[in-house]
């Protein structure tokens, strides 16, 4: 990933990560994510209808990227997840901390 | 024609004059060269010792890398070993275990255990430490050896979302230099068959009933350390004889198939509930990732009741 989609809607970052979250670009993601966090809305949905995979190294950055949304004031929560990422993130848990909506307005509804 | 001798004499002068002029400028040159010439050999003899001298500093520098890169190695080595050496011995029955750990790197974070808590409980666990290497190793195997002394405080370890409960409460990413663990943590009561566990963001334990029937295990809760105040819940199964439960980490099914296509797990628990042996898992997860090191570790522990 060189550069990570994105979009503000509604005060609120969508992050659009494509194809994969995994040890190779688990950090890119992060840098990236950290940065856009900085810039501007510290509300987060990651839009994940083009992630087909999610590694641990991806809960990883999932996980520091939320905690810095809350540190800001802000909060991250999951939208669109496919089946195998619906997976990965039921059986670590994220469903319940962070959520999983089936739509990017839902998603926005649930951050406020 | 005449010509006037004083005339000739005059150019002859002036020929010789020119000449002088000349070979004086020639030995100019030449001295300007010579110069030069001293100046290069003094160069080229400074350099060359230079040469030799930075030659040797090199050396040196390598010879010192290579004891570092030793000492280094066989401090990985040792420390390998460690890791190795708080594994459980395998159980030859009662119940009987058969387990293997296969690091991706010389050092990985999982780690596993089972042990006695009394003499009607025994308590299985697998945990698996975010990354690699020495760190991650580091904190695998703290976590395992206070399980194993039952080092948490006003805890019932024969209690499974109470033992991740106050797991969680020791050890915040925060304070372990940003790194967490998953794991599975089961209890086996002989008396009554009833088997108690607590999963953290671990993958599912699968249990091959005796009948056939497979059953996966896990309960919701995200892994140990990522949040505070996090509550695990204790779910509960049986277990007759004649069971198996086989505990694993992500690193044993999480392989490509094809390029960009991930093993599915239920694929996994298919292969892995028809496999008599963990290495016959190794081996078809081996076959499937192609050559080179499994990108993440690889452990199971089967468990024959």
């Amino acid at each position: 990933m060189t550069n990570l989609n994105h979009d503000v809607i509604d005060g609120c970052l969508v992050l659009r990560p494509s194809r994969r979250i995994d040890s190779a670009n688990a950090k890119a993601f992060e840098d990236e994510a950290y940065l856009l966090v900085d810039k501007g809305p510290v509300k987060i949905v990651i839009d994940s209808a083009d992630l087909d995979y999610i590694s641990s190294a991806g809960l990883r950055v999932i996980l520091t990227t939320a905690k810095k949304a809350k540190a800001a004031g802000g909060g991250l929560t999951i939208a669109c997840a496919k089946v195998n990422v619906r997976e990965v993130l039921m059986v670590s848990g994220f469903d319940t901390i962070f959520g999983l909506h089936d739509s990017v307005e839902a998603a926005i509804a649930s951050l406020g | 024609m005449t010509v006037s001798t004083e005339a000739l004499a005059g150019s002859g002068e002036l020929a010789i004059s020119q000449n002088e002029t000349r070979f004086a400028a020639l030995q100019e040159e030449l001295a300007t060269l010579r110069a030069e010439f001293d100046d290069l050999a003094l160069l080229y003899e400074v350099t060359t010792e230079h040469g030799e001298a930075v030659e040797n500093q090199l050396a040196e520098a390598n010879l010192e890398l290579q004891r570092t890169q030793t000492r280094l190695s066989e401090e990985l080595t040792e420390a390998t070993n460690y890791v190795f050496s708080i594994l459980p011995t395998p159980r030859d029955a009662g119940p009987r275990t058969r387990w293997l750990l296969v690091p991706s790197t010389e050092l990985g974070g999982d780690s596993f255990g089972y042990h006695e808590i009394d003499s009607d409980h025994i308590a299985f666990y697998l945990l698996d430490v975010c990354g690699h290497g020495v760190g991650a190793a580091l904190l695998s195997v703290t976590a395992i050896n206070v399980l194993r002394s039952a080092a948490l405080p006003q805890t019932d370890f024969r209690d499974p979302g109470a033992v991740l409960s106050a797991l969680n409460e020791a050890f915040p990413m925060e304070k372990q230099n940003n790194m967490y663990f998953t794991i599975w943590y089961g209890v086996h009561k002989r008396s009554t068959g009833e088997l108690r566990y607590a999963s953290a963001g671990h993958p599912p334990s699968v249990l091959c009933k005796s009948g056939g029937e497979v059953l996966t295990l896990s309960t919701p809760g995200i892994a140990i350390g990522m949040m505070p105040d996090m509550v695990y819940r204790t779910k509960l199964g049986e277990i007759s004889v004649g069971d198996r439960l086989h505990l694993v980490s992500d690193g044993t099914f999480e392989v490509e198939t094809a390029p960009g296509e991930m093993l599915a797990f239920a694929d996994f628990v298919e292969k892995l509930s028809a496999s008599e042996a963990p290495e016959l898992v190794l081996d078809w997860v081996r076959g499937l990732n192609g050559p080179g090191p499994l990108p993440d570790d690889f452990s199971l522990l089967t468990v024959d009741f």
